[in-house]
């Protein structure tokens, strides 16, 4: 297991930074979409099943279509291959930053007496999920529900075309 | 539980739900009416539509707060009081003043969304300002901050409002990933999700070998977060640029109602919960103690040198005040280092800072409010379009006068107080050896720089000849405004006690229960 | 009823600016009453107030609660230290109108600026809170700079931002002070009365360092070397009326507030012993006014623009009352308080007579141009020859008995002193003198020709400096007019501080 999940992490590491890096956007979306995988993967050995089911299932499944949709139906996909550099000016400071956070982190954690897990592992089932969801956390449930609408209502102000006669107007 | 225990729940969430009704009734308004009104009409008749639901909002809200009732629901993810409901009037006012802005000036066409994405934000600041729980306060902060990118990047005609909206929205999903980031780890060292719990944990670490460097990081994470939303230097970058790309009526709720809600979260996370590892700056930097102190010391010194250095050097008037929000967060940030060498918080720490933050607010959307009526006689909103303002535009020049006066902390206007209170708990944290006297001595060393802008954006419109000297007409609803907001400002500073006490009393303490 | 004076002076500030610009002539009048009941009420007040009993009359007796949770109180009242200051302001209250009779722009606004100007002044005065009185004293800070960057001349932009953020910054000293003040008694006990926190025995290591916070910060604005170099420059820079009130009033502000807060709260830190030194701060502040009195009147005496010199003749003057308070004995102080008063309205009457009766008629102010404006214009003439024999100190004018009662105190005190003040004086003589022959009597300019043609003095113009030039004379030959109440004051002041603290009232 521990060997599986040592495996998985570096994949998932990877995937992320050929994502980042990248300079064709249908690389980096696919890289994308084996980093979400390897997230839910990462779930599964830590016997998190539901996480990662939901995981496979919005991220890997819905997501990723959508990304991949967006990018072919918004942009000219010949095109999309020689758009400049994917790293700015600001790289050295960039990975100066992200190693001096890592460190501490990794020195954080390398410090903690991690508690030993529990055996066997809380099983928490999609049941009671489904129930403290209504229960203890309806008001954040119900927040989150509005936060989604917003964020549709957002992103469709900003996507839809205007005419330009109103754009310039303020 | 049947229907008649749900009824007291009811009364208070009335102004959530309100909110979230009229949200939706915006979007189903505009459905309804794009095809039969014209954007201006439309515009104007969901914005008073809006402004009705919202004054509705303040009635409930007056009333709990008179009530004085309170309520928790769900390990802290909801607590209404008194307290809580006269932050969330704050808000509230400022997002009044701000949809009044836009009532005859339509940047959008489709107004329903504009107006739907106005009430989400401000519905997530009254969760904000409700909120006493990790989930519920990452959740309501996304709530807030979404809407807002868009409404930054509204205005699609102009490129800067794209590049605008583009870094709020890159900052703020970078302030996301930290803030929840520092959430995971707090969380997973702790198991607590509330924050009453979390200092709960924390107290009962103290005897048990403290909470450990991992949960300190993760503090100091979730403050990399809080940074960012209430652009506090270095973590400010973000905001000349989207203050100068959004709409005024945007730009208007950006510096207003998300830094009141802002700084009260920030308050409650670090006054409130983390309490217990607050560590202290008092005194000489070697007798300071480890813990978040320190960390926000540096955010303190480094907002109140950045922000009013910079607003020195401003051309625009919106950036101006972008860099002016710095300075303030600067200023407030002062009163969360208002802990004695015991790790106790002043009397008058949580009282000024709730004080403050309420009449930035309010001041601030005044300040928005002013210059969108004097931008409707100019080109622009740099400084050299308002040149001699004063004298096409008396009206509003007068009333942008007594706001940034109020800014710059003269008296009587309650920014006086504000800054006054703030530097005051400061120093009665550890009264008997002046151990903060050093940052209030700073602080105030800034504000005097502070007058100077100030003075320079009041020279612009009042002592500078104007070029162009018809007259700009402002609508009567704008004056109204101007004239509620100000009466505020005045008011609140005359007699500031009536607001200070009522913040004493109801909120001398920043958590309620779990 | 003297409380009114503020409340006045504001209210007349919105009627004022509520009046039509193009109204000009009502506007002025209006302003004119305003002032002018003000100035009546503190006549009143003077008539009213009983100097056999002393301390604090006339106010609002105990006040009422404004900030219960720091304990601060809206009282006003008036003893013998501010009533004279409030007359004085009412003086140049009055006189200030009348010396603004043409201004033409943006009239309403003017006189609103300046009643409001007013009104803070008035209420710093009659605060007997000190956090009423910081409040007061920074809603006067504003006015000053929109009267200045908008109605001034000579580099007005830089002279009124000079001067608005060294006031603000003398603003933030007091505030950082208050703030200690308000935490320094007992949590029960908090209060900012005045009177309360004279009884009030600070520790001395609070007075060490709230003394110079509060010394300084109101020193600052009473143009105390070497921070002074606001007030030339300021003054210079305003328009007449606010030139007036600047150099005669609001300079006051600062010394009275070192007298009635620094030193009247902190009488200990002037004995106490400062990096080795027993009587630090009264050295300093010793040698600090003594500088004062002898670089102001050395950059006098080298200045060609006329209006410079009375702006560092106001800055040589206000050294002798900065000496006078550190002096700590009843001639000292009294003579310091009479110094207030006299150079209030010398300041008020020369800042007058330079920056209306002659650079708004002349258009130039440098002292090669003018020259033979004597036979020209006579009434100019001698009124600056009044003016300025009383800012020479000429027996029977007010500024002999003021400068002799300091001199006597600070010879009490500290005699080397002398030296540099009298070195001072005798250079004040020669730039009076010069200024005065320079620009009156010299021969003719030799740039713009004679000053034939100048417009004549007008009535308002008159009536003021005749007042200023008779109220001169009165203190000058009958000083126990206000004498009486201030000797009244510093002696009730000065036994408060001895038995309250014991200072160290001997030769430093």
């Amino acid at each position: 297991m521990r060997t599986a999940f040592i495996l998985i992490t570096f994949w998932t590491l990877a995937s992320g930074l050929l994502a980042i890096s990248r300079r064709n956007m249908i690389h980096c979306a696919l890289a994308l979409i084996s980093f979400f995988a390897g997230i839910a993967a990462l779930l599964f050995t830590l016997s998190a099943d539901f996480l990662g089911a939901v995981q496979l299932l919005i991220y890997v499944g819905a997501i990723s279509v959508l990304i991949l949709f967006a990018l072919l139906v918004t942009h000219d996909a010949s095109r999309l291959g020689d758009r400049g550099a994917p790293f700015s000016r600001g790289k050295w400071s960039g990975w100066m930053l992200s190693a001096l956070v890592f460190v501490v982190l990794g020195f954080g954690l390398h410090r903690v007496a991690v508690p030993p897990p529990p055996d066997p592992a809380p099983a928490l089932p999609v049941a009671e999920i489904g129930r403290l969801l209504v229960t203890r956390h309806a008001v954040p449930f119900l927040a989150m529900a509005l936060l989604l609408t917003a964020a549709l209502v957002g992103s469709a102000l900003v996507a839809i075309e205007e005419s330009s006669e109103h754009a310039r107007k303020e | 539980m049947n229907l008649s225990d749900l009824l007291p729940l009811l009364r208070f969430l009335a102004p959530e739900i309100l909110l979230s009704a009229l949200a939706l009734g915006a979007l189903l308004g505009e459905a309804a009416l794009s095809r039969l009104l014209g954007v201006e009409k439309r515009q104007n008749l969901l914005g008073w539509l809006a402004l009705l639901g919202l004054g509705a909002c303040l009635v409930i809200l007056g009333d709990q707060a008179a009530r004085g009732e309170t309520l928790a629901l769900g390990r802290g993810a909801f607590v209404a009081s008194p307290f809580n409901a006269l932050l969330k009037t704050a808000a509230t006012l400022a997002v009044m003043a701000s949809v009044t802005m836009g009532l005859r000036a339509p940047f959008v066409r489709h107004v329903g969304e504009n107006y739907a994405l106005v009430l989400f934000s401000l519905l997530g600041m009254f969760f904000l300002l409700s909120a006493e729980s990790l989930l519920m306060i990452f959740v309501a902060l996304e709530l807030t901050s979404l809407p807002l990118y868009a409404l930054a990047a509204s205005q699609k005609g102009a490129r800067r409002s794209i590049e605008g909206g583009l870094k709020y929205l890159l900052f703020g999903g970078l302030s996301a990933a930290f803030l929840l980031f520092g959430i995971s780890y707090v969380y997973g060292m702790s198991g607590q999700g509330s924050l009453a719990g979390l200092r709960d944990w924390l107290v009962a670490q103290r005897t048990a070998g403290g909470p450990g460097f991992l949960f300190l990081t993760g503090v100091c994470l979730m403050i990399v977060g809080l940074g960012f939303k209430i652009a506090a230097a270095p973590f400010h970058l973000w905001a000349p640029d989207a203050y100068e790309g959004a709409p005024l009526p945007a730009a208007a709720i950006l510096a207003s109602a998300s830094k009141l809600a802002g700084i009260v979260v920030a308050a409650r996370l670090l006054l409130g919960a983390f309490l217990p590892v607050a560590g202290n700056v008092l005194g000489s930097p070697l007798s300071w103690h480890a813990g978040w102190s320190p960390a926000v010391a540096a955010l303190a010194v480094a907002s109140l040198t950045v922000g009013n250095l910079a607003a020195l050097a401003q051309r625009n008037a919106k950036r101006f005040m972008a860099y002016s929000s710095v300075a303030h967060a600067g200023n407030v940030l002062v009163a969360f280092l208002a802990l004695d060498a015991s790790g106790r918080p002043a009397a008058l720490a949580a009282p000024a800072i709730a004080y403050y933050a309420v009449i930035y607010a309010l001041t601030n959307a005044g300040v928005f409010a002013a210059i969108h009526a004097l931008a409707w006689g100019a080109r622009g909103d740099d400084f050299a379009d308002f040149r001699g303002a004063a004298r096409r535009a008396p009206f509003p020049a007068f009333f942008l006068l007594i706001f940034l006066l109020s800014l710059a902390g003269v008296p009587p206007m309650a920014g006086f107080f504000g800054k006054l209170f703030l530097f005051m708990a400061a120093l009665q944290a550890d009264a008997t050896h002046w151990g903060l006297a050093w940052l209030v001595a700073y602080a105030l060393a800034m504000n005097v720089v502070a007058l100077g802008y100030y003075l320079r954006f009041a020279r612009v419109l009042w002592v500078e000849p104007a070029e162009d000297l018809r007259p700009i007409s402002t609508p009567l609803e704008l004056r109204v405004a101007l004239v509620a907001l100000a009466l505020l400002v005045l008011g609140l500073g005359v007699f500031p006690s009536s607001c200070l006490a009522a913040f004493r009393t109801m909120g001398g303490v920043l958590l309620l229960r779990g | 009823m003297l409380v009114w004076t503020f409340w006045i002076s504001f209210l007349g500030s919105a009627a004022v600016a509520l009046l039509p610009s193009h109204w000009k002539s009502e506007v002025r009048w209006l302003a004119l009453l305003f002032a002018a009941l003000g100035l009546a009420l503190g006549l009143w007040g003077w008539g009213a107030y009983d100097v056999e009993v002393g301390g604090y009359q006339l106010g609002n007796g105990e006040g009422v609660p404004w900030i219960p949770e720091l304990g601060v109180r809206f009282r006003l009242g008036a003893d013998g230290f501010s009533l004279p200051l409030v007359i004085l302001t009412g003086v140049i209250g009055v006189t200030g109108v009348l010396y603004s009779w043409n201004i033409e722009e943006r009239v309403n606004q003017f006189f609103a600026l300046y009643l409001l100007l007013l009104g803070g002044v008035y209420g710093v005065f009659l605060s007997v809170d000190l956090f009423l009185l910081v409040v007061f004293y920074e809603i006067a800070i504003v006015p000053k700079y929109f009267l200045i960057a908008i109605w001034g001349s000579t580099r007005k932009e830089y002279g009124a931002m000079k001067l608005v953020l060294y006031s603000f910054a003398g603003g933030a000293l007091v505030l950082l002070g208050l703030a200690g003040i308000a935490f320094a008694a007992d949590p029960a006990a908090r209060s900012f009365d005045l009177e309360r926190l004279a009884a009030t025995n600070f520790s001395s290591g609070f007075q060490a360092w709230a003394f110079p916070a509060f010394f300084l910060g109101f020193g600052i604005l009473a143009g105390l070397w070497p921070f002074h170099t606001w007030a030339p420059t300021g003054h210079v820079a305003a328009p007449t009326a606010a030139s007036m009130l600047l150099a005669g009033v609001v300079m006051k502000l600062g010394s009275y507030g070192c007298l009635r807060v620094a030193i009247g709260l902190f009488p200990g830190a002037l004995g106490a012993t400062v990096l080795g030194v027993p009587g630090f701060w009264r050295w300093t502040i010793t040698v600090l006014a003594a500088m004062n009195i002898l670089y102001g009147a050395m950059v006098a005496l080298v200045q060609r623009d006329f209006k410079f010199v009375i702006g560092y003749s106001s800055v040589s003057h206000m050294g002798f009352v900065l000496l006078g308070l550190v002096t700590l004995n009843l001639w000292g102080l009294s003579g310091a308080l009479l110094q207030m008063f006299s150079h209030g309205i010398v300041a008020g009457l020369l800042f007058a007579v330079v920056g209306r009766l002659v650079y708004d008629r002349t258009h130039t102010r440098e002292l090669d141009e003018l020259g033979g404006l004597g036979r020209a214009a006579p009434f100019t003439a001698s009124v600056f020859i009044i003016g300025g024999l009383a800012s020479m100190g000429l027996p029977g004018m007010s500024g002999f008995f003021a400068e002799l009662l300091v001199l006597i105190g600070s010879w009490k005190a500290f005699a080397w002193v002398l030296i540099p003040v009298g070195i001072g004086m005798i250079v004040t003589v020669v730039y009076t003198l010069r200024t005065i022959h320079l620009a009156f009597f010299g021969a003719a300019p030799l740039v713009g020709g004679d000053w034939r043609g100048l417009p004549p003095i007008t009535l308002p113009e008159k009536a003021a400096s005749c007042f200023l030039a008779a109220i001169l004379f009165l203190v000058g030959l009958y000083p126990t007019v206000l004498l009486s109440m201030m000797d009244r004051a510093s002696q009730q002041f000065l036994d408060r501080v001895k038995q309250t603290v014991p200072v160290h009232l001997a030769r430093p």
